[in-house]
């Protein structure tokens, strides 16, 4: 639990710095590695998404660890190849209102079927691939690092549910649903400080 | 106070020795300073603020003197509602007496510790979730200033969640006779910080 904790830790805190823009002086394909692990909305809505498909048992958690992969590399397909992208704020908010539905779902160790879980796999597959868009890169670069962030993002979200997988003994599950409560707190406060800030313009 | 600070410090080292390495990863990164000032900042106000801290640690305490399920209940249930009274000072939704309402949480929950009260558990939940609103006010209204919000907010849960592990770290002394004295006796010291806070005395 507590390296699970400095994993995410540690991890998250490069990412505040980095935010969307890619890393100079690595290459394409890394930089896309880091990029959902390095942006802070990205690393909690996927985060979240695959404790709670974790949290479901090791019979549950493989369709909507399949399904996210297949979504996300569509989604990275179409950015990539149209440049379609979600705007800024609305991507961030919309990935924050995934990481507190799965906060929460987290938290409460909510026991979920199969179609749920599907659509939340799909939807955060889609969030995170049309978030992570890079229309001022082109040709191999551009597909190194889109290529990068599919692996990236997959690889995120198979760790986090292996990791609430694993966790077997009473205090590893509630260390689980401790982190829920975190990305919950945090994404919270910022969507409505978002909302806040919309209201005031 | 700034003695106070010192203090706190000192009793936290292990915690901030782990802070302050993950503040230098971040000021050697390459740009948007601003960003990593954003979760260091928001890292810090729990910690270098001590009615917050000895609040936070008597939440650990408390859950740890209850045991199980208060002991994994309370560091859950705390940062959801803190969340709620984040959103209400980034919404700039006035709260009266804030301060007023952090130092009473610290005598409160000091108190059930050094009394060792033991109420039924959603009671305890109602307790340390209604003083979790004014410690979120708190930290929300800082909130926008913050360099960067969600970095901000990443880091004073994180913090918030380090520090009731501080004090379930200390209640876990509670397992032994003698051990149950010192975890008694840091309640009621707890208790008596929020009361020099609450006086202005700190």
């Amino acid at each position: 639990m507590m390296r699970l904790l400095l994993a995410l830790v540690l991890a998250g805190m490069p990412g505040l710095v980095l935010a969307h823009a890619p890393i100079e002086g690595m290459d394409s394909f890394y930089n896309g590695v880091l990029h959902p692990v390095l942006v802070p909305a990205h690393l909690l809505a996927i985060v979240s998404a695959g404790l709670l498909i974790g949290q479901q048992g090791v019979k549950r958690m493989q369709a909507p660890l399949i399904t996210f992969l297949l979504v996300l590399i569509a989604a990275l397909a179409v950015t990539g190849q149209f440049d379609l992208a979600l705007p800024e704020s609305t991507g961030e908010m919309l990935l924050l209102s995934m990481a507190v539905l799965c906060g929460v779902l987290v938290a409460t160790e909510m026991q979920l079927s199969l179609m749920p879980l599907m659509a939340i796999a799909t939807v955060a597959a889609l969030l995170a691939g049309f978030d992570s868009s890079q229309p001022e890169l082109q040709g191999r670069a551009k597909l190194a690092i889109l290529t990068g962030t599919g692996v990236g993002g997959f690889l995120l979200i198979l760790y986090a549910a292996a990791a609430a997988e694993f966790a077997n003994r009473a205090w590893q599950k509630i260390g689980i649903r401790i982190l829920g409560s975190w990305a919950t707190a945090s994404a919270f406060i910022v969507l409505a400080f978002s909302f806040a800030s919309m209201r005031d313009l | 106070m700034h003695d106070q600070v010192i203090s706190m410090k000192t009793r936290n080292l292990p915690l901030l020795a782990v802070l302050l390495l993950l503040a230098v990863t971040d000021a050697s990164a390459h740009s948007a300073e601003g960003l990593a000032g954003g979760f260091l900042s928001g890292l810090m106000h729990p910690v270098l603020g001590p009615d917050h801290v000895i609040a936070m640690v008597a939440v650990g305490l408390w859950g740890a003197f209850l045991g199980r399920p208060a002991i994994w209940l309370l560091p859950i249930v705390f940062p959801m509602v803190m969340a709620f009274g984040g959103a209400l000072g980034v919404a700039g939704v006035p709260l009266p007496a804030v301060e007023t309402g952090i130092a009473v949480s610290a005598i409160v929950l000091g108190a059930m510790v050094a009394f060792a009260v033991r109420p039924p558990i959603w009671v305890a939940a109602v307790i340390v979730g209604a003083f979790a609103i004014f410690h979120g006010h708190a930290h929300g209204t800082e909130l926008p200033n913050a360099a960067n919000p969600l970095a901000y907010s990443l880091g004073f849960v994180i913090a918030t969640g380090l520090l009731h592990l501080c004090g379930i770290a200390f209640g876990g002394l509670a397992h032994w006779p003698a051990g149950k004295v010192a975890v008694r006796a840091g309640g009621g010291l707890i208790a008596l910080g929020g009361f020099a806070f609450l006086f202005g005395v700190a």
